[in-house]
């Protein structure tokens, strides 16, 4: 049952943050991958059978997350917070649902979400970006380029889609860092308690504060359309808050994790920055923007765990086991991409599996692929240009290849 | 142009739906009585059907433009999928559906549907 572990390599404990502190283990993940069948890392903490499947392949995390039926979220998507089977299910969030109840939820938010409503969301966005390269080009000096950009952009776009006002933007920002302070280090042995206490804060918020406001004066937002569906009895009141609080952290975290960390990898590596005005200019923000969503892969890796005895891989899956879907170690599959380790703007290969796949796929990626693109045209229609200003710091996180500091300077650009 | 069958080697009573993509190319897939064209698309790996949530009417990116003449004949519309083809990617038309509701029967076979350029 255990796969064979190759002497060279130890192997950490993937399902904790201390396994990512120096980068992805890629090195590890291409012998894995080679390996037959499913490797099995040997946890014992939150698991039921003292271990977790690690799939490294696209072809397998495609068949996983393709069949909600046999592969379920409600006991949890990430360590540390899954449940025992005989723990209490986490279905409060449209994330950890399954099924039919998953279906209907997320229809209530998609609306907000389609291709074409999103098309629409371009001239405001882009507003949001040049404001915020204009105080970043103004800035003499050294400055962090996480709270100044990568986190000042999702965070207003995000605002602006629920509906927050702008002197409540601030508090997304520190809600969103708490949530994932409260998972990871030194307090992560109470994480569940610790979730609960942030999503208790964002509920409250909502609530007493936003849920009121757009029923005075209801917008074209997206907390109206939940506070709306909640006064139609579409969703339930725990449903309406945590449909506002999955939108606050699933949309400004990740796409905060991709703007820092693409500017990182250019400063940091030449090569890479050449690429990127060079692809900018001949095929556009979009080729340029997936590459580094694939290279970056702002979530690591997502959990399922099997509600019947199954198979994947040609290895027997017991009911209760937990498989983990290493969606960065998919985008470096080199059956999906030709020499997936380099950084290639120009490569034309779909297969990507920085959003997921399946029922479960990230509802925002057009807004997050959007937000991103502006940003990097505005940047090379501008020639801002950063320098290292040094050294980059990573977050402390086995969920989003998470980044914490960003020291930069401006080099030149209007 | 140039015409294919996912199924070569299925006897001719399986019911067929023919394909037209937008750069002129025509397919011909076989679908069972009882499957849906979205679940005989992708379990074919026909492009430009993705099928994303595998059918529970929540992404909207299996649209098709059935041609006119077939539409009557077709399994009718639930509230969800009418609420779902907000969202496509491409700008529905009264001809829009969701491949995964269109369900085959004896009836639909020979049935004609063309497919938008982007599905998200």
């Amino acid at each position: 049952m255990t796969a064979p572990v190759d002497n060279d390599f130890v192997v950490p404990n993937l399902m904790h943050a201390s396994a990512f502190v120096d980068g992805i283990p890629h090195d590890l993940f291409d012998y894995i991958r080679s390996q037959p069948g499913l490797f099995w890392l040997p946890v014992e903490e939150n698991t039921e059978h003292g271990g977790v499947w690690i799939l490294t392949r696209t072809k397998d995390i495609l068949k996983v997350e393709g069949d909600g039926d046999r592969f379920i979220c409600g006991y949890g998507i990430s360590h540390p917070t899954m449940m025992r089977r005989e723990g209490t299910k986490l279905d409060d969030q449209l994330m950890t649902m399954d099924g039919a109840r998953h279906a209907r939820v997320r229809r209530v938010i998609a609306r907000g979400f389609g291709p074409r409503m999103v098309a629409g969301f371009e001239p405001w966005i882009r507003e949001i970006v040049t404001e915020t390269l204009d105080e970043l080009v103004a800035t003499k000096g050294p400055l962090d380029y996480v709270p100044a950009v990568a986190a000042a952009i999702p965070c207003r776009v995000i605002a602006r889609i629920l509906g927050v006002p702008r002197e409540d933007e601030p508090f997304i920002v520190r809600i969103t860092n708490d949530l994932f302070a409260a998972t990871q280090g030194e307090g992560a042995a109470d994480a569940a308690a610790n979730v609960t206490r942030v999503f208790q804060q964002v509920h409250d918020y909502v609530e007493t504060t936003l849920m009121p406001l757009k029923r005075e004066h209801p917008a074209d937002d997206m907390s109206t359309v939940l506070t709306q569906g909640y006064d139609a009895d579409e969703i339930s009141l725990r449903e309406c808050l945590s449909l506002h609080q999955l939108i606050m952290n699933a949309g400004f975290e990740t796409t905060h994790t991709t703007i820092g960390r693409s500017m990182w990898l250019m400063l940091e590596d030449p090569e890479i920055e050449r690429k990127t005005w060079a692809a900018l200019d001949e095929v556009g923000s979009g080729p340029v923007v997936d590459e580094f969503l694939r290279y970056i892969s702002p979530v690591i890796a997502f959990l399922r765990v099997a509600a019947e005895e199954t198979e994947v891989a040609g290895q027997k899956i017991r009911k209760g086991d937990q498989l983990a879907m290493f969606f960065t170690a998919a985008n470096r599959d080199p059956e999906t991409f030709t020499d997936p380790h380099t950084f290639n703007p120009w490569r034309n290969e779909a297969g990507s599996l920085t959003f997921g796949a399946g029922p479960h796929r990230c509802l925002g990626a057009p807004v997050a692929r959007m937000e991103v693109q502006i940003l990097f045209e505005e940047m090379a229609k501008r020639n801002i240009r950063l320098r290292m200003a040094g050294e980059p710091k990573r977050g402390y996180n086995n969920f989003i290849n998470a980044i914490a500091e960003i020291p930069v300077e401006v080099i030149s650009g209007s | 142009m140039t015409s294919t069958s996912c199924n070569p080697e299925r006897g001719t009573d399986v019911p067929k739906v023919t394909l037209h993509y937008p750069n002129g190319e025509v397919r011909t897939l076989s679908v069972d009585n009882g499957q849906s064209v979205m679940k005989a698309a992708t379990a074919n790996m026909v492009p430009g059907i993705i099928g994303e949530c595998g059918g529970e009417l929540t992404c909207a990116t299996c649209h098709v433009f059935v041609e006119p003449e077939w539409l009557d004949r077709l399994p009718g519309q639930e509230q969800e999928e009418v609420d779902m083809l907000d969202l496509t990617s491409e700008e529905p038309t009264e001809c829009s559906r969701l491949s995964c509701q269109i369900v085959m029967s004896p009836d639909l076979d020979g049935l004609v549907v063309r497919l938008p350029k982007t599905q998200r």
